[in-house]
Formats: structure tokens, C-alpha cells, sequence
């Protein structure tokens, strides 16, 4: 008897979260798959059944392709960049050195800034003729103005410097609080030992570190598809989608061309993407993590 | 067993000072390690043992003072060259690795060869029992077993010192008992140098060829267990050494008690050990007994002499009950005097006690 009500009760506790989670989680999700295999509804063309013909264009069309390259690359600009940064500047601000409180809100403030207001800043940068960039070039070595931002060629780069600036502080965040726990009498016992510091970081503090990089790589992976707020303030995909990500294509897509039905075919791509990028780290890393 | 025996190194401290942000943790130390011997420094929390042990080791700087491990100056070394193995309170196991990597860390540093790595983990696993354990990490071992394999990466390597800092204070009783004999059995196979941090007496007594007693940074007596227990230099020492430690009460005190007075007590802080004391029937201290504990070989009598707390370990078929009033009395030579000012020992008047004793 007391079981039934133990389990009513957990029920009745889990309903609230349960309702949001079902409306705003799983049943949109649900709703984009079956989408998927739906035209896009006009006016008073309602919506009809085309089955795998969206995923059909999906394959033809070439800014599809284009945006997924950009994705890739953009994900292999900014993930090891960030993470390995993060734990260089955990590392660095974990250290006993002069001036670590001023270097930890340094290394802290793009976190706490709004992409949106990381953008700006940087926008400032890259401004041909008066950003900081262009005001060294010229001011140091007298050279000519450039446009990072209007140049197929460059205008990813520039972005994935933004995203690392970003993303770097707050992955630190994540390695600081691991090299915390870290007891200290650790260092000591290989200092004893013989133990370079060099070897200390490879044999011990690596592995140790290994749950955080785990958590902090799968972070990264699902940010690089997710971040695309600077893309609105800085470039806007362009130019010629040269900047454009997936989700900011899935975007334009939906909101700017409202062809909702490709729009929920590129969602449900970028769902798989995630999730097998997500269970394949845990995979790959969970032999190497060692939890304490 | 011969060639099994290391040579112990000789550790000299001189004068060695420290400081954090000007409270003294180490006050002009000085210590003397003969080679191959084990001393035990002893002393209250926060007196500086563990900052003593860790300059010599190497992981602190002292402020001033010298450090001579083999005769040879070692301020200025890191703790890799100085040739030391420390265990540390909470063993400092390296929690990813297995159980003969942990032993192995040092000689993987260093890069000893396979076959002498083979060996030596060998026989090391073999002293301590941990054979049957080298594949585990160390969250699946025992608070014991763990212990023992931060003993087994310290001695593999057969360093001429190692160092100790509270080692078994995370163990319970039954086992600390064992693990010191095992560490003093270890020490004494080997033959290496001991430096042994611990804050309870009777681990020290047990354990050590020499005790250094520290208070407040300072040494306040160094000695063989007998010296510390037999001829206490202060009134601190007398009332830190035994189980329960001796009594010390002022001489006035026990003038008062006896009807006695002489200026002589007026200046002295005396001493008895409660083992030295019995109950007698015609003469002797006046007292009260306040409460009684049987321990069952021995009974542990709380009394009081005057206003002063005054405790006997008697014999276990002695009857004693609350409130009885009782004589104590002692031998004379087993009576000890300080000086009331400054705490320190003074030569014990024979005469003084018989006639304190004859009342
Ligand atoms: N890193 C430190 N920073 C500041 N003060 C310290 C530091 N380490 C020790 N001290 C101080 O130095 C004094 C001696 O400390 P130490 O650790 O040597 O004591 P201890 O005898 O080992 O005590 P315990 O038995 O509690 O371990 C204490 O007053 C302590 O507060
Ligand atoms: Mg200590």
C-alpha cells in the first residue's frame, strides 16, 4: 500500500516539470520530425504529406552544404582552441603567481558578457580603417586598412576567434573548479618523487582533469552548432554564406523565406549531428575518464 | 639480510626559524637525527612539527637556520635532490593510478629499468602484504591498505630518510597499534632514518629512539622515551608525557595540604606520576576522592589535594569509593620539582619530600 502512494506522490512532485518539459522539449521536437516530411502550408494550401522529398532537396541544395562545411570548420576552429586555452588559463590563474584575482575577472569577463555584447566589442576590432586592428596595422607597421568581415576568405576566421574569446573563459570556469579539488598534497608527493612539472601535468594532473575535459569537449561541440548570436550582429552569414552556420541557416530558413517544412528538415539533421557527436565522445573518452 | 640495510643519513637542524606573516611556526629549532635511528617529533597541534618535517623535506623554506642531511647543506635543494621519501597524513595517493603504479611512481621518474622495476615491487608488495592488491586503485582499498601502499612507494626506492606525518591518525585504534610496530619493525630492517610527526604520546614513547617535544615552535625537551618520561625538563613536558600524564601542582599547594609549611615549597612546582602513587593507611597526603575508574588490572582515582585536581592509577583490587577520605603517598625519589617561576626542572630535596611524606 505504502509503495502506491510513495509512487503517486513522486508523480504528482515530477508533474510540473514533466508539463514543461513535454510542451516545450519533447513535444516540439515530436512536432519537427513529423514536419519534416510536410510541404511548407500557404495561405490556404494546408500543409501536406511529401514524405522523404524535403530530405531529398536537403542533398541538392548547396548552401546546405556549404553551411555544414562552414559548421565543421568553425567546430574544429574553436574546440580544441577553447578547451586547450580554458585549461592554460585555469592553470595559469590556479597558480600561486602575483596579480591572479585581476587575471581571473579577466579571463571571467566574456563569460558574463551577452554574446550579443561580445560581438560589438569585437565588430569594434574588425572595422576596416578605425577598428583596433586596422589602427595597429597602420599606426605600427604602415599597413594598409583591411575588411576581415567582408572577405569570403577571412570572414570565418574571424569568427571563430570571436566564439574562442567567448567560450575560453567559461570552460576555464569549469577546469579551475576541477584543479581546485585537486588536493595539493598531490603535487607535493610527486615533487618528492622527482616529478617534473611537466610530468606531474601529463601523468596526473591530465587524468585527473579527464571527467571536466569530458564534460567540457561535449559543451563545445554543442556550442559550436549552437552559438550563432554574433553571426546577427557581425556578419549575417555573409558574405555569400561564407560566416553562415547551420543553425543560422535553419533560421533564415524558418523565419526570414518561412519555408517551415525544410526548415524542420534541417532541424531534425542537426538533431542526429548532436546526438551521435555527443554519445560518440562518451564513448571515445569514457575508457581514458577516470571518476572519482 | 645484510645487504638489505641502507645506510641512514644524519639530519642536523640549526637554529632553523619560520614565520607566516609574523607568527613563529618554527623557532629557532635545532635537531639532531643520528643515522638510522627513529625520532618521533612530538607536541600539541599547531606547535610546528609538520612544518619542521616539511622543511626538511624540502616543501618549505625556512626564513633562517641551516638543514644538513649527511653532513651536507641542503637549504638551498628542491625535495627531489635531497634524497628523502615522505608519507603524508592522507597518504597522497594518486587516485587514477593502480596500486603498484602508485609504488612504482617514483622509480618511473627516474627511470629505473623494467627488471629492477620488477624487483623491487616485488619484494616491496611482498613485505607489506599488498600482492594480492597491485591491480586495484586505491578507492577500493581499506583506510589500512592504503596506508600501506603510500609505505611501499616511500621505502621502494630505499632513500637513506624518510619522513612521516601523521600516518596513522586516519586509522582506528586496533590498527594503529599494529601499523606501529609495523613501521618500527620496517625501519628497523631497513635501516633508514626516521623522522616521525605525531601528536599522541604514547605513539611517540612507543615508537622512538629519540623524542623531540615541541611547544609553540620551540624545542622544550629532546631525549630517549625513558629520558622525556623519567626526568621531564619542564612542568609542560611532565603534563604532556604518561597516560594520564603526571601531576604537577604547586608546592604551596601541597603544604597546605600536609600542614607543612616551608618556605622552600614556596617556590616550586611539584610533579608526581599517578602510577607512583598508592594509599596508605597511616601517613602520607591528606585527599579526597572524587571519582573512581576501573580499568580492571588498575583503578584511576580522581582525587583532590586542597583546590588542586590530583590523579592515582592503584593496584585493581584496592577498593575505593567517591568521597572517601584517603592518605596518598609515593616514594621521595619519584617526586619531581620545577622551578614555579620559570617551569624548568630543579635538583628534588630528598629531605624536603620525606618530611612532606613523613605527615
Ligand atoms: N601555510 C600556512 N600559512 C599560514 N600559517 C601556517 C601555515 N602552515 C602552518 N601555519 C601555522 O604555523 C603553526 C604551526 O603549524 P604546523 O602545521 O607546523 O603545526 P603542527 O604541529 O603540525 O599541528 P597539527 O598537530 O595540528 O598538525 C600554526 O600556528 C599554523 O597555524
Ligand atoms: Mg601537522
Amino acid at each position: 500500500m505504502m509503495h502506491r502512494r510513495e509512487w503517486i506522490y513522486g508523480w504528482l512532485f515530477l508533474s510540473p516539470a514533466l508539463l514543461f518539459l513535454f510542451t516545450f522539449t519533447h513535444y516540439p521536437a515530436v512536432k519537427t520530425i513529423v514536419s519534416s516530411f510536410f510541404s511548407t502550408p500557404r495561405g490556404k494550401r494546408p500543409a501536406k504529406f511529401i514524405g522523404i522529398e524535403n530530405y531529398q532537396a536537403l542533398i541538392q541544395d548547396e548552401v546546405f552544404w556549404k553551411v555544414l562545411t562552414n559548421n565543421f570548420w568553425f567546430a574544429v576552429g574553436t574546440i580544441p582552441i577553447s578547451v586547450g586555452l580554458a585549461l592554460l588559463m585555469a592553470l595559469w590563474v590556479n597558480s600561486k603567481l602575483k596579480g591572479t584575482t585581476l587575471s581571473r575577472i579577466a579571463f571571467f569577463a566574456p563569460t558574463v558578457l551577452p554574446l550579443i555584447a561580445v560581438a560589438n566589442i569585437w565588430l569594434f576590432f574588425y572595422t576596416p580603417g578605425f577598428g583596433l586592428i586596422d589602427q595597429f596595422r597602420s599606426g605600427l607597421f604602415g599597413l594598409p586598412a583591411i575588411n576581415l568581415l567582408g572577405n569570403p576568405d577571412t570572414v570565418l576566421a574571424a569568427m571563430i576567434v570571436v566564439a574562442i574569446w567567448k567560450e575560453a573563459g567559461f570552460f576555464m570556469i569549469f577546469y579551475l573548479a576541477a584543479l581546485q579539488s585537486i588536493p595539493p598534497v598531490l603535487k607535493e608527493a610527486a615533487d618528492v618523487e622527482g616529478a617534473s612539472n611537466f610530468y606531474y601535468l601529463r601523468k596526473i594532473l591530465f587524468p585527473l582533469l579527464m571527467p571536466t575535459t569530458l564534460f567540457v569537449s561535449i559543451n563545445a561541440v554543442i556550442n559550436s552548432f549552437r552559438l550563432v548570436d554574433h553571426i546577427f550582429v557581425m556578419t549575417e552569414g555573409g558574405p555569400d554564406n561564407a560566416s553562415s552556420l547551420l543553425l543560422y541557416y535553419i533560421y533564415e530558413t524558418a523565419f526570414k523565406y518561412w519555408q517551415t517544412g525544410y526548415a524542420a528538415t534541417l532541424t531534425v539533421v542537426m538533431l542526429i549531428l548532436l546526438s551521435v557527436l555527443a554519445i560518440g565522445q562518451f564513448f571515445l573518452f569514457d575508457r581514458k575518464v577516470h571518476y572519482q | 639480510m645484510q645487504e638489505d640495510q641502507i645506510r641512514g643519513q644524519a639530519i642536523a637542524l640549526n637554529d632553523v626559524t619560520k614565520s607566516w606573516d609574523g607568527t613563529l611556526a618554527v623557532d629557532r629549532m635545532n635537531l639532531n637525527v643520528e643515522p638510522g635511528t627513529f625520532t618521533v617529533l612530538l607536541g600539541p597541534s599547531g606547535c610546528g612539527k609538520s612544518t619542521s618535517l616539511r622543511i626538511i623535506a624540502g616543501l618549505e623554506h625556512a626564513d633562517s637556520g641551516e638543514i644538513a642531511i649527511g653532513g651536507k647543506s641542503v637549504g638551498h635543494l628542491p625535495p627531489a635532490k635531497r634524497d628523502i621519501a615522505m608519507v603524508f597524513q592522507s597518504y597522497a595517493l594518486f587516485p587514477h593510478l593502480s596500486v603498484a603504479e602508485n609504488i612504482l611512481f617514483g622509480l618511473k621518474v627516474r627511470r629505473a629499468s623494467k627488471a629492477d622495476q620488477r624487483t623491487r615491487l616485488n619484494k616491496t608488495a611482498d613485505l607489506l602484504g599488498l600482492s594480492e592488491l597491485l591491480a586495484r586503485k586505491p578507492s577500493q582499498l581499506s583506510g589500512g591498505q592504503q596506508q600501506r601502499v603510500a609505505l611501499g612507494r616511500a621505502i621502494i626506492a630505499e632513500k637513506p630518510i624518510c619522513l612521516m606525518d601523521e600516518p596513522l591518525s586516519n586509522l582506528d585504534a586496533k590498527l594503529r597499534n599494529t601499523m606501529r610496530t609495523e613501521i618500527r619493525d620496517l625501519q628497523q630492517a631497513l635501516g633508514f632514518s626516521m623522522v616521525y610527526v605525531t601528536h599522541d604520546q604514547a605513539e611517540a614513547i612507543t615508537m622512538a629512539d629519540q623524542v623531540v617535544l615541541m611547544k609553540e615552535g620551540r624545542v622544550e625537551q629532546s631525549g630517549t622515551p625513558r629520558e622525556i618520561y623519567e626526568q621531564p625538563a619542564t612542568t609542560f613536558v611532565a603534563g604532556f608525557i604518561g597516560t594520564p600524564p603526571m601531576n604537577v601542582l604547586p608546592g604551596s599547594a601541597l603544604a597546605a595540604a600536609t600542614g607543612q609549611a616551608n618556605a622552600n615549597l614556596d617556590s616550586i612546582t611539584l610533579g608526581v606520576r599517578p602510577e607512583h602513587v598508592s594509599v596508605s593507611e597511616h601517613s602520607g597526603v591528606p585527599a579526597i576522592v572524587e571519582h573512581v575508574e576501573y580499568l580492571g588490572a588498575d583503578i584511576l582515582a580522581d582525587c583532590r589535594v586542597g583546590n588542586e585536581k590530583f590523579i592515582a592509577r592503584i593496584e585493581g583490587h584496592a577498593s575505593l569509593s567517591p568521597r572517601a577520605e584517603v592518605k596518598l603517598h609515593w616514594p621521595a625519589e619519584q617526586m619531581h620539582c620545577f622551578d614555579r617561576s620559570t617551569g624548568e626542572r630543579t635538583p628534588s630535596d630528598k629531605d624536603l619530600f620525606n618530611h612532606l611524606l613523613s605527615a
